[in-house]
């Protein structure tokens, strides 16, 4: 791979063996965004990935809010 | 009592903010800007997935949104908000190409930081903005993993280099050779080689347009959109 990036490549390509945060992408009302999932059945909103600025004054997708979902049956 | 009601009212939202929600629901709210913000943040990630201590901007995500901007008819512009520290070359260049080549207008502004594959990114724009503070590091790309020192190898490294020098001297107007230079110059980064240029310095070198906001960069696009609705023929 080839990368122009002004950051040392031992930052970038730290020990990759460490655990990573389990994060995931979801689409919630037509709204892209990165969650961090934990055990019990929630996610936390970690940024949001839309391209509307609208979407990012919206209270209830502020990074840090969690987010319960409920299987559907 | 009624300077209650709305600390009620906050607490009513802060319930709503941990309700329940539902999973796949398909409620599109109506779009109220004509103008989509595409951010540029971190690393650009490529081909590689990068390590998870690195905030990036993918290109899957990037690139149908460009597409999607450039087809529907409800955004008439984009603006590209940059503070990257570059990341990978494919992919940097693929993202520049691709604004580069859009008929809707474009604005860029460089916050922050316009690091190393984010100069490309930011000149592809129509119109270029940097604000007062912000700083670009230009210098050479890296190969990463086995290096075999044999001169193909520089041969192919130089061509690589090539390619995003002269995708910024024919978007920006900073000359091949000037920019060549600057990309080179030792004595000015620790332990690197190559140049940073703050605010103003950007703008003096050619690299990019203006020094200015938000605010400017929103009029510059605002311009551009009622120009190029005049300029539409009537049908």
């Amino acid at each position: 791979m080839i990368y122009d990036t002004s950051l040392p490549p031992e930052l970038v390509f730290q020990d990759q063996t460490q655990p990573a945060p389990q994060y995931q992408e979801i689409v919630i009302e037509g709204v892209q965004m990165l969650v961090e999932v934990n055990q019990s059945a929630e996610a936390r909103i970690v940024r949001l990935l839309s391209g509307d600025p609208q979407d990012y004054l919206n209270p209830r997708f502020q990074p840090g809010n969690v987010i319960q979902w409920i299987p559907k049956i | 009592m009624s300077e209650q009601t709305p600390a009620v009212e906050e607490n009513k939202k802060k319930s709503v903010l941990q309700a329940i929600q539902q999973l796949g629901q398909t409620n599109v709210p109506s779009v109220d800007s004509n103008v989509f913000c595409l951010t540029i943040i971190g690393q650009v990630e490529g081909h590689l997935v990068m390590p998870p201590q690195n905030k990036t901007t993918k290109y899957e995500h990037v690139i149908p949104q460009i597409v999607a901007v450039e087809q529907n008819e409800k955004i008439d512009g984009m603006v590209v908000i940059l503070n990257t520290v570059g990341g990978d070359v494919e992919a940097g260049l693929a993202i520049a190409e691709m604004i580069a080549s859009m008929k809707k207008p474009t604005v860029s502004i460089v916050l922050g930081g316009g690091h190393s594959i984010g100069v490309p990114i930011a000149v592809a724009a129509d119109v270029s903005f940097i604000t007062e503070t912000a700083t670009m590091t230009i210098h050479p790309i890296r190969l990463t993993g086995l290096v075999i020192g044999v001169p193909q190898t520089f041969e192919y490294l130089e061509k690589m280099q090539d390619r995003v020098i002269r995708f910024i001297s024919n978007h920006s107007n900073v000359s091949e050779k000037d920019f060549r230079e600057l990309m080179f110059r030792t004595g000015e980064l620790a332990r690197d080689i190559g140049t940073n240029v703050i605010g103003k310095e950007a703008v003096r070198l050619g690299l990019i347009d203006r020094v200015g906001g938000i605010s400017d960069a929103l009029t510059e696009l605002n311009r551009l959109i009622e120009l190029r609705k005049g300029e539409k023929p009537l049908s």
